[in-house]
């Protein structure tokens, strides 16, 4: 006979004098209404346990050990509360105590949620993983999107070790959204080697959600949307504080610091400031082989945040600026097909390189400056104006490599001669390409509550946008564009589900080369979510997007340097849009919690280039493959699985897998870069208090990518490279200093140094992925406690 | 422009960018093009000049080059050379002397598909290497094909060995060839 461990423990739980107590029962009410709040999640931290809220808001958390805990509850549309709870005892209570369930005999914390709205993306019943400071903090790498990485369902697809994009569901760049301080970031996204221009140091929240996002944030959001929001700065109680950060990591010999400085309360009003700033310097990365030459980079960044008023009427200022130059891998220019070919056939660079922190052209220099307003103001009880207003301006220099002919002009040969001197001088200064493109996007929605279970936002949304090219590469031209959406959604909460729609609609007006386009385009979305029972829920979605074809796409008529390859524009290209669909169940039992995903994607008119093989490129540098940008009907779909389970309370193991497969409908074939099969299988050991150290881990994991064996013989000029495996290892925890919790971890990636090359590394064809790295991290907080 | 002002005010340390919407400057640059390339042959004995030309005045894309085949005369020794010129300025500016200052860091490599033709470089760089901007060219029997040429670019002489050519082509051109 064997009965269920959770009914074995509740029964030990219904007595009251039973006071270690290893379960946690909460619940979790919207600040300004008191009502309860479904689908809130939380998370105890440091452990792997959690739960989701019911329809009462309540949650029940099982296996918990010592003392306290501290414990992380979010919601889509809610600040992210974090705070800590007593297990047994009634000492140290940082939260009121509401006896509502006392029949239980356990203390009930009601966590308060704040009732600011974030900036998120999300409908309520997409597939949403939000990662907080300390998640970023235990994942923050080189870049912005290295954090990411570990979201199931996200790949990244890198160019050397400075520039990393993220991909979700096979889908980046201009199908995707990301957001800085409720402001779509606006750079040169249809660039596979252009990274998104954020600093990883930024104090802020990361919210990824998979799936169309089209109805909260308009054309492009096909993939999915990465919001960034700076960590919210309360105005209700005073006081400073703030941290200062380091990472170092070995394989580059990258050193980074960043720090921020929060004074809230300024002056006794209603006025909170935070500044923030860091810096990072990158040498040369290293394969276990060799130095990648001309890989390192730098970058400064800084911010500042201004939040006054209060939740019925505020304002929030943020502004911020990026900056950062890049190192492009010598070995990655090549002067035509032929070299590239040659490369390929030596497979390792021609040249030793020597590490070096210089920095040599091919470079990028980027420098990236928003400036966000964001108010807000109580109308009516349950009504909410909100207002957006950004401004940004993105500054991309690309430099390459080596130039054509300099010759002096001039009679005398001495006069030639200082005036080739000077050309050569401004020559390697003058970039090879720059694009300015300065942004400015305004919204304004009401938010409102219809009866007791109807919620919604109705908006309307504007965009003005310049771009201003300069140098001899053709890649984009000048142009301007404009655009404008209106959107209504609402979600319906009932006992034991929940249902959302919404519609918006946007029009785009572009104007390029004398040519005016226009576009425009219907985003949707249906979603429902149901609590089978209490540890299953169920969610899909169905959603319509669209995005209009990028600049490139439409204009480009140049050679792409970094593929070797004369990509021709079609000023013809159609809107693409796309209708998908998603699945996702949740179990959280006592001591399992799995969740799946699945998906599917169609597109009608998918854009991508491709190879025109019988009208070659003829330069006088060599032929060059001509690629044209072309529209076909693709699908994407695929799965996303992840899975935990505690073995016992210390231990427990852990497996997120997913799998994208494309497909060109029209063509009959695979579509082109899309992530390979990929499984990361672990085991996570926490212990609360060990060697004078709180909250500890370690965690080992294996991740294992799978050959990419859906492609099209001889339309790359390599095959996909093999599959590989590679072991992770992180430990990390809190140290106490005369009351300073001090923040540590150490994680070693690829800790056997194994050689490998991704399919989505854009160093593929002719170098290995990075070797072993191991990353130090400390994060001193000061101040007063939160 | 309040965007500017606004920036000013809230954070006058952090925005270095000035609210401009164009960038610097719009001047295409100090490189010089290349778009042309002409092969000078004089067959031994002879005094008459044969011009063959390569050209692509609009540069990558566009219209497509303009190419001349090379006649040859059967069983002759020529002697030629490459010049490299960009049309794109009035008059056109030969660019070969700059490649032969820097020969230790260029060279010419050839091909072709006739058999029974040689191409040998007939010049040397500081190091003895060739560099094959003069050349001979040695025909044999009548046949028809191409002649092609690569010119390496190498980042330091110690890159170039006179026989491997680099990863950067600077040029990269065939022409159609008739012996007869």
């Amino acid at each position: 006979m064997t009965i269920p461990l959770s009914l074995l423990l509740s029964l030990l739980l219904s007595f009251p004098v039973v006071m270690v107590d290893p379960h946690l029962h909460g619940v979790v009410l919207d600040h300004s209404t008191h009502r309860p709040l479904q689908g809130a999640t939380v998370r105890v931290l440091g452990t792997r346990l959690g739960a989701i809220t019911d329809a009462g808001g309540e949650f029940h958390v099982h296996d918990l050990r010592g003392d306290s805990v501290t414990l992380e509850v979010s919601m889509v549309g809610f600040t992210t509360q974090r705070l800590r709870v007593p297990t047994r005892g009634e000492a140290d209570v940082v939260v009121d105590l509401l006896p509502q369930s006392m029949e239980q005999g356990v203390y009930v914390p009601t966590v308060t949620v704040i009732g600011h709205s974030s900036s998120t993306a999300a409908m309520p019943s997409q597939p949403t993983t939000v990662l907080s400071m300390e998640e970023l903090d235990a994942t923050r790498g080189s870049t912005f999107s290295d954090a990411l990485e570990n979201v199931t369902g996200v790949a990244v697809m890198r160019t050397g070790p400075s520039i990393a994009k993220p991909m979700i569901h096979g889908m980046s760049g201009t199908r995707l959204v990301l957001t800085q301080a409720g402001v779509a970031q606006e750079g040169q996204q249809w660039g596979e080697e252009h990274g998104p221009e954020i600093d990883p140091f930024l104090p802020a929240r990361v919210t990824i959600v998979k799936g169309a996002s089209g109805v909260r944030l308009g054309p492009n959001a096909m993939g999915g949307a990465i919001s960034v929001d700076p960590e919210p700065l309360t105005t209700l109680t005073s006081g400073w504080r703030g941290e200062a950060s380091s990472n170092l990591f070995s394989n580059a010999l990258h050193g980074a610091v960043g720090g921020w400085l929060e004074r809230t309360r300024l002056f006794d009003e209603d006025v909170s400031v935070r500044v923030h700033a860091s810096a990072r310097r990158a040498g040369d990365a290293s394969t276990p082989d060799e130095v990648l030459g001309n890989t390192g980079f730098s970058a400064w960044s800084g911010a500042a945040q201004l939040t006054a008023g209060d939740q019925d009427l505020g304002l929030s200022v943020y502004g911020s600026h990026f900056a950062t130059t890049l190192g492009i891998y010598a070995g990655s220019h090549l002067g035509n097909a032929a070299d590239l070919q040659r490369a390929i056939e030596r497979g390792r660079p021609s040249t030793t390189y020597d590490f070096t922190y210089a920095i040599g052209n091919p470079r990028q220099e980027i420098g990236h400056t928003l400036l966000s307003l964001q108010g807000h103001a109580t109308l009516a009880p349950q009504t909410r104006l909100k207002v957006s207003y950004g401004w940004q301006q993105n500054d991309r220099s690309e430099f390459d490599k080596h130039n054509a002919r300099i010759i002096g002009r001039g009679t005398d040969p001495v006069e030639r001669a200082r005036d080739s001197i000077a050309r050569l001088q401004r020559s390697l200064a003058t970039p090879a390409m720059n694009l300015l493109l300065t942004t400015y996007t305004a919204a304004a929605e009401v938010e409102h509550q219809l009866g007791s279970s109807i919620q919604g936002s109705a908006g309307v949304s504007g965009l003005r946008q310049v771009n201003d090219r300069s140098g001899r590469v053709f890649l984009v031209p000048d142009f301007l564009a404009l655009g404008a959406g209106a959107w209504l959604y609402e979600n319906y909460v009932a006992e034991d589900w929940s249902v959302n729609a919404g519609l918006r609609y946007d029009r785009r007006w572009l104007e390029a080369l004398q040519q005016q386009k226009i576009y425009e385009g219907v985003s949707g979305s249906v979603g429902a979510m149901v609590d089978v029972t209490s540890d299953l829920r169920v969610q899909g979605n169905l959603g319509l997007a669209w995005r209009p074809p990028a600049v490139n796409e439409l204009y480009s008529n140049d050679v792409h340097h970094g593929v070797a390859r004369f990509e021709i524009g079609d000023s013809l290209l159609q809107a693409e849009r796309s209708t998908g669909a998603d699945l996702t169940v949740r179990w959280a039992a006592p001591s399992v919690e799995i969740e799946a995903t699945a998906y599917g994607t169609w597109f009608s008119n998918y854009i991508f280039s491709v190879p025109d093989p019988d009208h070659p490129t003829i330069t006088i540098r060599g032929v060059f493959p001509t690629f044209r940008f072309r529209q076909t009907q693709a699908m994407i779909s695929g799965v996303d699985l992840s899975a935990t389970v505690s073995v016992t309370s210390e231990v427990s193991i852990y497996g997120k897998g997913a799998l994208v497969r494309g497909w060109d409908q029209v063509r009959a074939e695979p579509l082109f870069m899309m992530p390979a099969d990929r499984l990361r299988l672990g085991t996570h050991v926490h212990l609360d208090d060990v060697l004078g150290m709180h909250e500890s881990y370690v965690d080992v994991s294996v991740v294992g990518v799978r050959h990419q064996d859906q492609f099209v013989p001889g339309q790359d000029y390599v095959d996909p490279p093999p599959g590989y495996t590679l072991v992770d290892v992180a430990a990390g925890g809190i140290i106490l200093v005369q009351s300073t919790q001090i923040r540590w971890g150490v994680t070693v990636r690829n800790l056997l140094n194994t050689s490998y090359r991704d399919y989505l590394s854009r160093y593929r064809y002719f170098a290995d992925d990075p070797g072993r790295d191991i990353m130090i991290r400390f994060t001193v907080p000061f101040g007063d406690p939160p | 422009m309040k965007s500017c002002l606004a920036a000013g005010v809230v954070s006058v340390a952090l925005l270095s960018t000035s609210c401009s919407e164009s960038s610097h400057d719009h001047d295409h640059g100090e490189h010089d093009v290349v778009t042309t390339i002409t092969m000078v042959l004089v067959a031994e004995g002879s005094t008459d000049t044969l011009r063959y030309s390569w050209d692509d005045p609009d540069g990558a894309g566009g219209q497509p080059p303009s190419i001349d085949t090379i006649m040859l005369a059967a069983n002759t020794v020529y002697s030629a050379e490459i010049r490299i010129l960009n049309d794109t300025e009035v008059p056109a500016e030969d660019l070969t002397s700059t490649i032969v200052n820097e020969g230790d860091q260029h060279q010419f490599f050839f091909r072709t598909s006739i058999a029974d033709l040689a191409l040998v470089a007939a010049d040397q760089d500081v190091n003895g290497l060739p560099i094959g901007q003069r050349l001979r060219l040695t025909t044999g029997a009548a046949a028809t094909g191409t002649i092609g040429m690569d010119l390496s670019h190498y980042d330091s002489p110690a890159a170039k060995d006179g026989q491997t050519p680099s990863d950067e082509t600077d040029i990269s051109i065939d022409f159609p060839a008739v012996v007869n």
